[in-house]
């Protein structure tokens, strides 16, 4: 039985234990923010899907001797998702040449997709899909997945000024590329003109 | 209300980021797809997959609980062989010995029985 003020963290000890209804209530709560997550670093659905199955698979590996260490449960399942991505995204550079874009852009269209900002968010996913896969991690984890500078930087393996100074090139490189298609985010103007403004 | 010229004249110069950030919304978790039920049923089969894996271990240890009534009685048969062979009299020894050697000749057809 599984209430819902069950804290993650009673979830993973018990789904440690073979406990199928805990670890259950575990992927109701976290997949579509795991999935969300590493569709925005890996830029299409499959590999996103076959990214949050990996990112899960670790946490049942774990699960038995997993301990908070400080950390939100729900951070560390995220830094995990992260560095999945990374090390997915490193192979996929050592496949195919380095300049190559994700497919951010030209994934398939969704409900979404007809409204009256697909064209809009468009942009903007292909702007974040082409940034370097560190930048661009650095982007999902501060800015959707709402890290703290300090947590983001330790998923990144790398210090908090390290990280900073990623977030500053990030957020340059993406202001300069929809400063550069300015004229197709006009397209859309006459929805809010003001969403994307530099 | 008026409108700006142009939405790229319209921020801030000042608030860059924060311009980023209402940009970067657009393309927030409304735009990402969810979990498909497909892809949870695949997590939680790999959840099966592992619980299973971990389980034969502990059979084991149910299987050899069943053992330990055979083992018992093997310890106990053990141990009476041991006070027989600890408690046997001299007498009772050489009675043995001799029946065995009777048995012995008689299967070596070295005696007949008008002889015992």
């Amino acid at each position: 039985m599984v209430d819902e003020t069950d804290t993650d963290e009673a979830l993973v000890a018990r789904a440690g234990r073979g406990d199928r209804l805990a670890a259950s209530a575990l992927v109701v709560r976290h997949s579509d923010r795991v999935m969300a997550a590493s569709w925005r670093l890996l830029g299409d659905r499959a590999s996103a899907e076959d990214a949050a199955q990996e990112t899960f698979l670790r946490l049942w590996t774990s699960a038995a001797r997993w301990r908070p260490q400080g950390a939100k449960f729900e951070t560390w399942l995220i830094r995990v998702a992260t560095n999945v991505c990374l090390d997915r995204l490193r192979r996929r550079g050592r496949e195919a040449p380095a300049d190559a874009a994700p497919e951010l852009a030209d994934r398939a269209p969704t409900a979404e997709a007809r409204l009256m900002a697909e064209d809009r968010r468009r942009v903007v996913l292909d702007a974040l899909g082409r940034l370097p896969e560190r930048q661009r991690a650095a982007i999902e984890l501060c800015h959707y997945q709402e890290l703290s500078q300090a947590e983001a930087a330790e998923a990144l393996s790398i210090s908090v000024e390290a990280l900073e100074s990623l977030l500053a090139r990030a957020r340059r490189a993406l202001r300069d590329a929809l400063t550069a298609r300015r004229d197709e985010l006009r397209d859309g103007d006459q929805h809010d003109a003001s969403a994307i403004a530099f | 209300m008026t409108r700006p010229q142009s939405p790229f004249e319209a921020a801030p110069p000042t608030a860059p980021d924060e311009a980023l950030a209402r940009a970067l919304s657009l393309a927030a978790d409304e735009a990402a797809p969810r979990a498909s039920a497909d892809l949870q049923a695949r997590i939680l089969a790999d959840f099966d997959l592992r619980a299973r894996a971990a389980a034969p271990r502990r059979f084991a240890f149910k299987g050899l609980g069943r053992l330990i009534p055979a083992g018992a009685l093997a310890a106990l048969t053990a141990a009476g062989f041991l006070a027989g062979v600890a408690t046997a009299e001299p007498a009772e020894e050489a009675a043995f010995d001799a029946e065995a050697a009777i048995a012995e000749a008689f299967a070596a057809d070295a005696v007949e029985w008008t002889e015992i």
